[in-house]
């Protein structure tokens, strides 16, 4: 296992969530540990998984086109006493197998490390079936399951490792694709339901998940040229909730959840849920898809269009703080 | 070797304690056509074939049985009493509303219960990934049976994983389909029809026997027969066999005992040994 640098931030980031995880985190874990797997459903070389094909190829297990067989041969094989990472798209990882999942990971605990990659609209021309912003939904309503959505692709490197000592299934939610920004460039600790505070602000507090954090660091910065002090905090893990971090969220008079996922089930739901039993409530706003199909078209336009960008998350908090709380 | 006397008598008392579960679970009913078509292939297997030590459930040696025509759940347990996994209390206690042994298996190694079923279609896929287990840590010993009902290969999924289990060369996985030809909402052939099994199979590339699944002898003999590729044995039963009122019925597929019934095919069933 490495350690996070300013180098090996630079160097992941060129490769992306997907690229740091397939490509780095896992063929270190294959060499480190004898008991540990990475199944595809045809998304070897596409997914940076060329270096574990080579070196590995005995625990390198390629299903097909099969994403429901992909799911039942990873815990066939966690149950004989392995880790197992499967990866492939998001929406297929999550959505074609949904069943498998929550029977064998789910209810029979398979130690299975679900890794959806380019998840939300990153497979951007692909168009709607490769988008996946109902994936957090499902799969933290499935008892044992627990739900990460790294900011970068350092910290998809932790969570990576941290999935890999802990006894259950994961889903890692992977966010855009090559060349991401980079959030972290130190050593931080990185613990799985402890969310992190990236910056101090009284006036408002964005909570942001996944690729989005980066752009509520910058709508912050855009925001306090304009007068207001937004917080911002990482929820890079959407289950277990971090309900201290909540708490503390509950004392500004407007939250926002940002999320590159449906306003239905995410993150916002998840804070909502949390603050909805406190005795106090503060004002919540959240940011993501408002229950429809996107008009499909390129990663950032998509993105844009939604109000998914720096300039879209100011304009809605300038909007929110000037209605008045 | 057991004679084919012992295992029909093992397979006699399978059938009691299924009996005995049904009429217990009450007016909830429970699954008793499908738990009585494969009663001997469940007493040849446990009976005579599969190596297993209930004192050592974990043996990283033992055969495994994946019964993922879950409904079949009595079946397992009379078979896992008498591999003595399960107590006669389990088998007294069983489906009572309160009992870990409910309609379909729950995982427990220690009670030689590999996987939980319920969901049909997924079986298959986990003896892949065991199959692919123990095929890395050089277990060339161990054998996974896997229990698939004829309505159950409706499912797509089943067919994923078999050609997995072609591509990966798992000669350790043993398919046994319990072809009893009725399914929940009717006969097999109607409600989805499967042209030919054997060739669906064996045009995927396995070795597939036809037998009679209630001819203990003749179960054996398949089990036992050395094949090139993976096994997939079709089992031709009767659902609800052993019980006049239920045989070939497809109201049997769940329904519920009452005492009368319940005398009636103990009765049947006794009359049928002497």
């Amino acid at each position: 296992m490495q350690t996070l640098s300013r180098k090996t931030a630079r160097m992941w980031s060129r490769l992306g969530q997907r690229g740091t995880i397939c490509g780095v985190a896992l063929p270190e874990m294959l060499e480190e540990r004898s008991d540990c797997y990475i199944l595809t459903a045809d998304l070897g070389t596409t997914s940076g998984l060329s270096r574990v094909m080579q070196q590995q190829p005995e625990r390198f297990v390629n299903v097909g086109i099969a994403e429901q067989n992909l799911i039942g041969v990873a815990a066939g094989l966690a149950f004989e006493g392995n880790v197992v990472f499967a990866t492939t798209f998001a929406t297929f990882l999550t959505m074609r197998g949904y069943e498998q999942i929550r029977h064998n990971l789910g209810y029979q605990k398979a130690n299975v490390k679900l890794i959806g990659s380019a998840a939300g609209f990153a497979m951007g021309m692909f168009g709607n079936s490769h988008y996946s912003y109902e994936d957090i939904a499902i799969m933290r309503s499935i008892p044992n399951m627990m739900v990460i959505s790294p900011a970068d692709a350092g910290e998809a490197y932790l969570a990576a490792y941290m999935a890999l000592e802990h006894d259950g299934p994961v889903y890692i939610r992977l966010s855009g694709g090559l060349n991401a920004p980079v959030v972290y460039t130190e050593p931080y600790a990185f613990a799985p339901g402890r969310a992190v505070w990236l910056r101090e602000g009284k006036d408002v507090a964005l909570i942001a998940t996944g690729g989005m954090t980066a752009d509520a660091l910058e709508a912050a910065k855009r925001l306090e040229a304009d007068g207001i002090q937004a917080a911002v905090l990482h929820m890079h893990t959407i289950k277990p909730l971090d309900t201290d971090a909540l708490y503390a969220c509950s004392g500004y008079g407007l939250v926002v959840t940002i999320e590159e996922h449906s306003v239905i089930g995410g993150l916002g739901s998840a804070a909502a849920e949390y603050f909805m039993e406190q005795e106090r409530k503060p004002r919540q706003i959240r940011i993501g898809i408002q229950d429809t199909f996107v008009r499909p078209g390129g990663h950032a336009y998509v993105r844009q269009e939604n109000g998914l960008d720096a300039a879209g998350i100011s304009q809605r908090v300038k909007a929110a703080v000037s209605e008045g709380v | 070797m057991k004679t084919g006397k012992e295992l029909e008598d093992m397979a006699y008392e399978m059938r009691k304690d299924v009996l005995r579960m049904a009429y217990h679970s009450g007016k909830k009913g429970a699954h008793l056509g499908g738990s009585l078509s494969a009663i001997e292939l469940l007493a040849v297997l446990y009976g005579e074939i599969m190596h297993y030590n209930p004192k050592e459930p974990l043996w990283e040696g033992r055969d495994r049985f994946i019964m993922s025509k879950a409904h079949g759940a009595m079946a397992l347990y009379a078979a896992l009493k008498q591999a003595g996994f399960l107590s006669e209390a389990d088998i007294a206690g069983a489906l009572d509303g309160t009992s870990p042994y409910y309609e379909h298996p729950q995982r427990n190694e220690e009670k030689g219960i590999e996987i939980s079923g319920g969901s049909l279609g997924q079986g298959l896929s986990l003896s892949v990934g065991m199959g692919l287990a123990m095929q890395k840590k050089r277990n060339g010993q161990s054998k996974i049976y896997v229990m698939l009902g004829d309505g159950e290969c409706n499912e797509g999924a089943v067919w994923e994983a078999a050609a997995s289990a072609i591509h990966f060369g798992l000669k350790q996985i043993v398919i046994l389909v319990d072809v009893n030809g009725l399914q929940y909402g009717g006969p097999t052939e109607k409600i989805l029809r499967a042209g030919s099994l054997k060739d669906r199979w064996s045009g995927m590339g396995f070795s597939v026997l036809e037998t009679d699944g209630h001819n203990v002898r003749k179960i054996r003999e398949a089990l036992l027969l050395q094949t090139d590729a993976p096994k997939v044995i079709l089992a031709h039963t009767v659902k609800g066999k052993g019980v006049s009122f239920a045989e070939n019925r497809v109201e049997w597929h769940s329904a519920f005992l009452t005492e009368a019934l319940y005398g009636q095919a103990m009765e049947e069933l006794g009359a049928c040994r002497k």
